[in-house]
């Protein structure tokens, strides 16, 4: 490689402190000299800052929001927004324009920087898009086999193996035989451009609904799911490289069966579970940490939050350590800071649609997306 | 190497003579080395140079004396906790002026703590900077042309030069 010319620090140890610079910093020091335009585009490079990237970073400074809105009549139009950790009301659109997303699509799954949008389980189209809204580099995934007229797409996830360093999207399908219904699991790699499904998986005593995936945390899936007999909800994890799910028992004596009032976040580096019951007077926000993983998991309730007169509030992720990010009835979104014990409002303009609200703790990255074009 | 010894001296590049700690000195593997083989007893008149100037050797050494318990004998969350807001503090310190040199020095000494530590602080420094800040503080001539920088604007609207 080219050796950079009057420098005072050794090139390797000037890389070393590159690479720990966040994204959005580097794409502007590319117009510092044609050195670091090159540098930041090799691909050794590349994998040095996504390592540290995994390793140190908490992920939770900035929140990307899913919002719809109305255009139209019915038409809803979707839209991106950034949260940034400094200014809580300033909000950016990051609006992607794809043809065949553009009625309606979720984010279906993050990982590294790469969202996983779908067209979602009402709109009738399958088709999953993997995008990274920093370097707007995307690609289309393959049709699935699975698509038949007796089965729908359920939810799809998006997660990382940093054993073959591939991006993998695993998707459920509910699929009526004509005489049960079933479920299926098919695994997509980035790196094979492929689908595989997944056969003992495991999920016969299992239910899911629609947009059951709830979060990929340190090589793990999660989705929510319930019991076929008693439909009492549970999280079932999918462990990157094991084809089974495994049943995480959800704390006792709480009632998640109502899917706006819980989430799957991560708080301080662990799996946090975000419960909200109740409302007005009544109204209360537990909120547990999972110690371990798998079976041997166990949950810790560390707070419960009983004093903010919201209805019914929907809560998203955490973010800045210590907030949570929660959608009430009439669409507001409200920040809420657990050890200070203040609320702030969140300004989001074009009055979004009611209860639309997706949020995801992202980060800029360079990650590459294998195969992928640009957005123009 | 006598047991007895508890404090070892060095000289600095520039030829000033430092202590040092025996348990603050085996946070660098080069020192750990040193002390094994070099004689330390009063007898001896050999002192080990650090290639390592005496302004930043004070702050390498001022760094291991503090780190050296906790690296030795384990210690409470609390502990860990003091000792994050200890090093913030010291590293508060110019860039270019004594940081690169400290994580040069912690580069040459094996100390991964202290090298991680400078790494991120001059990343968290460098990263609100604008491009004629990073020019200045690493020496570099923009070397595009005009006709390039006019492409790369192209390319990347919103990207700027200054």
């Amino acid at each position: 490689m080219v050796r950079q010319p009057n420098s005072n620090l050794p090139q390797e140890l000037l890389e070393d402190i590159l690479s720990r610079v966040p994204y959005k910093s580097l794409s502007r020091f590319k117009c510092v000299s044609k050195f670091w335009y090159a540098l930041f585009s090799d691909p050794k490079f590349q994998a040095l800052h996504l390592s540290h990237f995994i390793k140190h970073h908490t992920f939770d400074n900035s929140v990307l929001l899913g919002l719809s809105f109305p255009s139209g009549l019915n038409l809803q139009n979707y839209k991106l927004f950034s949260l940034s950790g400094n200014d809580s009301s300033a909000v950016d659109n990051l609006l992607p324009k794809f043809k065949l997303l553009s009625t309606k699509f979720r984010i279906s799954g993050h990982c590294n920087g790469i969202l996983c949008l779908a067209g979602g389980y009402w709109s009738h189209n399958d088709e999953v898009i993997l995008y990274n809204p920093a370097t707007r580099e995307f690609t289309s995934l393959p049709d699935s086999k699975m698509r038949s007229n007796s089965s729908s797409a359920l939810a799809v996830g998006l997660g990382y193996d940093s054993r073959t360093d591939d991006y993998k999207v695993v998707r459920i399908w509910s699929v009526d035989t004509g005489v049960y219904t079933t479920n299926r699991v098919e695994v997509y790699s980035l790196n094979t451009d492929s689908w595989t499904r997944m056969y003992n998986s495991n999920t016969r005593d299992f239910d899911f609904a629609e947009d059951c995936f709830a979060l990929f945390f340190k090589g793990t899936y999660y989705w929510w799911g319930s019991k076929r007999g008693d439909k009492s909800t549970i999280i079932l994890g999918l462990t990157m490289g094991h084809e089974d799910f495994l049943k995480v028992s959800v704390p006792d004596n709480v009632d998640i069966s109502k899917s706006n009032g819980r989430s799957l976040a991560v708080w301080k580096q662990s799996i946090s579970l975000i419960c909200c019951s109740g409302s007005g007077l009544n109204m209360s926000i537990d909120i547990w940490v999972m110690k371990g993983s798998g079976v041997q998991c166990s949950w810790t309730k560390m707070q419960s939050v009983t004093s903010l007169l919201l209805e019914e509030p929907k809560p998203l992720v955490f973010w800045k350590e210590n907030e949570i990010l929660l959608e009430t009835t009439n669409g507001e979104i409200k920040s809420y800071n657990v050890v200070t014990q203040k609320i702030k409002d969140l300004k989001i303009e074009g009055n979004p649609v009611l209860h639309s609200v997706q949020a995801v703790n992202y980060e800029a990255t360079l990650v590459p997306i294998k195969g992928g074009s640009y957005l123009t | 190497m006598s047991s007895s010894v508890e404090a070892i001296t060095v000289l600095s590049s520039d030829g000033d003579e430092f202590k040092i700690t025996v348990s603050a000195a085996k946070l660098s593997k080069p020192l750990n080395w040193m002390l094994e083989d070099v004689c330390f007893s009063d007898d001896c008149d050999e002192v080990p140079t650090i290639e390592v100037n005496s302004k930043t050797l004070v702050k390498v050494i001022e760094y291991c004396e503090k780190h050296a318990p906790r690296a030795n004998s384990g210690a409470s969350d609390s502990d860990a906790e003091e000792l994050k807001k200890w090093d913030i503090e010291f590293m508060k310190m110019d860039v270019k002026d004594i940081l690169f040199h400290i994580l040069m020095a912690a580069n040459y000494l094996h100390m991964e703590g202290l090298y991680d530590l400078a790494c991120q602080t001059a990343a968290d420094l460098m990263k609100g900077m604008t491009v004629s800040q990073i020019r200045k503080i690493f020496h570099i001539k923009n070397d595009f042309s005009s006709e390039e920088q006019e492409q790369l604007r192209r390319q990347h609207p919103g990207c700027s030069f200054d």
